[in-house]
């Protein structure tokens, strides 16, 4: 009957087949699975509400990022999008892959130096998507596109692609990045791990061993960024001109 | 006199737990939401986790998360009215304010490294620095949009819950999801994965103990949404005792590949939720798993090329 503890894994596959709230599937599977540790280990089983109280609470690092939002979002209301649209019109040679390229790079610089922060909250919605999508030839949320009559499914869907792919370009730098700093979580993990195994290591040894892969994976988001930009151009295609239209270039 | 007890995170949960309340406050006197009582409960809820649940009980603390999801599972965490601004009005103080609008940006990050490089060395602790810094760094970044714009304060609160709105209850996902770990582990459920992937490891082939190495710690990172819950259990499972020591493979090489490997689940999962969902609702992307069906297929590739320059490396002795 041990296999009855993976109970909360079925559940979240269940929640997410049936599209409840993740919210809600998340903390149901909680409680299954507390409900048959209870039932197989009897009293040995942890009280389930410190469980949870405890551990959200020691978590709350995660959620730092909403001191920021306050400043992002005035920063906003006083165009702060606009003034990136104006400065990526200016650059000629800049796509959205190019655009999500240079922020892989640049993200791996920052992961590589140690500086662990929510790239998605600092770096993607207030500077990076809102530089890739006006380099896309879109104009922001699509108004200058209706304003043209033109169909805005096709423009909403490549706004959504330019997004998700711009939040992968901030995962990919991160994951396969972070470990190019020695004294990285992951490296310590190994390090600790493999010394109490009796195979010690050294830290900057396994930091240098994770270059190889933070190349491949720049390799593989390069070939995905420059196919985005394929994609655009094809789905866009003369429908929008990519850049400068409606201010006076030729 | 030393600054270390300026870089208490104690402090930056505390701040973040006032934010979260001025957030209610507004919310309760905002008639433009369908749902202004649930959706300022969320919040004043969430603030009271962050600025007191160092000191409440622990099972009032589980009790909370428990009402803040009911809240959610309620549909009664909903956006209201901002007052935003006419896109004529924003594109004009883009024209007026220019490149300064770049600057609180900027600070935020440069304020957090700077703070790294100046605070270390004995009695600071590093990683309180990094997001003590980060906090207060965002902070001054408020005042600096502040003085910047010379908008009301005011504007500061219903701007920060316009965004704080927009990404709504997932943003509480990530630290219920770390929750959910924690039971997880509490109820062994990392002891019956590995007890099961035991049971079908083939140890003759360099090859397949390679691909299975990899495939299960991907596979586990998925269900967990973590790769450092993963980790230590498949290096016992399978990487300690089926590659290192009988293939002699380089202890460091099979290590780091074994993190990294794991991140290809994490890539794919929708249990690592601050990765994968709340950028969705932050950028306000129409679809939800958007983020993760764009990573898929790097996912793929970067599978692929760890299993093979894991075995080619092993197979020719290179390291």
């Amino acid at each position: 009957m041990e296999w009855l503890r993976l109970i909360g894994v079925a559940v979240v596959v269940a929640g997410f087949a049936l599209r409840l709230r993740v919210t809600v599937i998340v903390l149901a599977a909680g409680i299954a699975t507390w409900l048959v540790a209870r039932a197989l280990d009897g009293g040995a089983a942890p009280d389930l509400l410190s469980t949870l109280g405890r551990a959200f609470v020691d978590g709350r690092i995660i959620t730092l990022v909403v001191l920021a939002l306050p400043a992002l979002g005035l920063l906003e209301r006083y165009g702060l999008q606009d003034e990136c649209r104006r400065v990526i019109v200016k650059v000629g040679a800049a796509t959205a892959g190019r655009i999500l390229l240079i922020n892989h790079l640049f993200r791996t610089a920052v992961v590589a130096i140690g500086m662990r922060v929510n790239g998605h909250v600092m770096f993607s919605r207030p500077l990076i998507v809102p530089m890739a999508i006006p380099a896309a030839g879109l104009d922001g949320e699509g108004e200058r596109g209706e304003e043209r009559g033109e169909d805005s499914e096709p423009r909403a869907a490549a706004i959504d692609r330019i997004k998700g792919a711009a939040s992968a370009s901030d995962n990919y730098a991160n994951f396969f990045g972070q470990n190019l700093f020695f004294g990285a979580a992951g490296v310590a993990l190994v390090v600790k791990n493999l010394e109490s195994s009796g195979h010690p290591v050294d830290a900057l040894t396994v930091a240098k061993l994770s270059i190889p892969m933070a190349v491949v994976a720049l390799l593989a988001s390069w070939a995905q960024y420059a196919l985005l930009d394929r994609w655009l151009r094809r789905r866009l295609g003369a429908a929008a001109p990519r850049r400068g239209e409606g201010e006076g270039a030729p | 006199m030393t600054l270390s007890p300026v870089f208490n995170l104690e402090i930056v949960y505390t701040l973040t737990g006032a934010v979260l309340m001025v957030f209610a406050g507004f919310t309760l006197g905002d008639r433009g939401n369908p749902a202004r009582i649930g959706t300022a409960l969320f919040w004043f809820v969430l603030g009271v986790l962050f600025a007191f649940g160092t000191y409440l009980p622990p099972r009032l603390d589980g009790a909370l998360v428990v009402v803040l999801v009911a809240i959610d599972g309620l549909g009664q965490v909903r956006e209201g009215a901002y007052g935003e601004a006419a896109p004529a009005v924003r594109a004009a103080a883009a024209e007026r304010l220019g490149w300064r609008l770049f600057l609180p940006v900027l600070l935020i990050p440069i304020g957090t490294y700077a703070a790294t490089l100046i605070f270390r060395g004995p009695g600071f602790k590093p990683n309180d620095v990094l997001y003590a810094s980060l906090g207060f760094s965002s902070a001054l970044a408020a005042v600096l949009a502040l003085a910047i714009t010379r908008a009301r304060p005011v504007w500061l609160a219903h701007e920060g819950r316009r965004l704080i709105d927009a990404i709504g209850a997932v943003l509480i996902l990530p630290q219920l999801l770390a929750a959910l770990g924690e039971v997880f582990k509490a109820a062994g459920v990392g002891k019956v994965i590995a007890a099961g992937i035991a049971a079908v490891i083939p140890t003759g082939s360099l090859f397949a103990v390679v691909l299975v190495c990899c495939a299960s710690v991907a596979l586990f990172t998925f269900i967990m949404g973590n790769s450092f819950a993963a980790f230590p259990v498949i290096m016992a499972g399978i990487g300690v005792p089926l590659l290192i020591e009988p293939f002699g493979v380089n202890p460091a090489l099979v290590g780091i590949f074994t993190i990294t490997v794991a991140s290809c689940g994490t890539l794919c999962t929708p249990m690592a939720a601050n990765f994968n969902l709340v950028p969705p609702a932050l950028l306000e992307m129409r679809d939800r798993y958007g983020v993760i069906k764009v990573q898929a297929p790097v996912a793929a590739a970067m599978f692929a090329a760890h299993v093979l320059v894991l075995w080619g490396v092993a197979a020719f002795g290179l390291v």
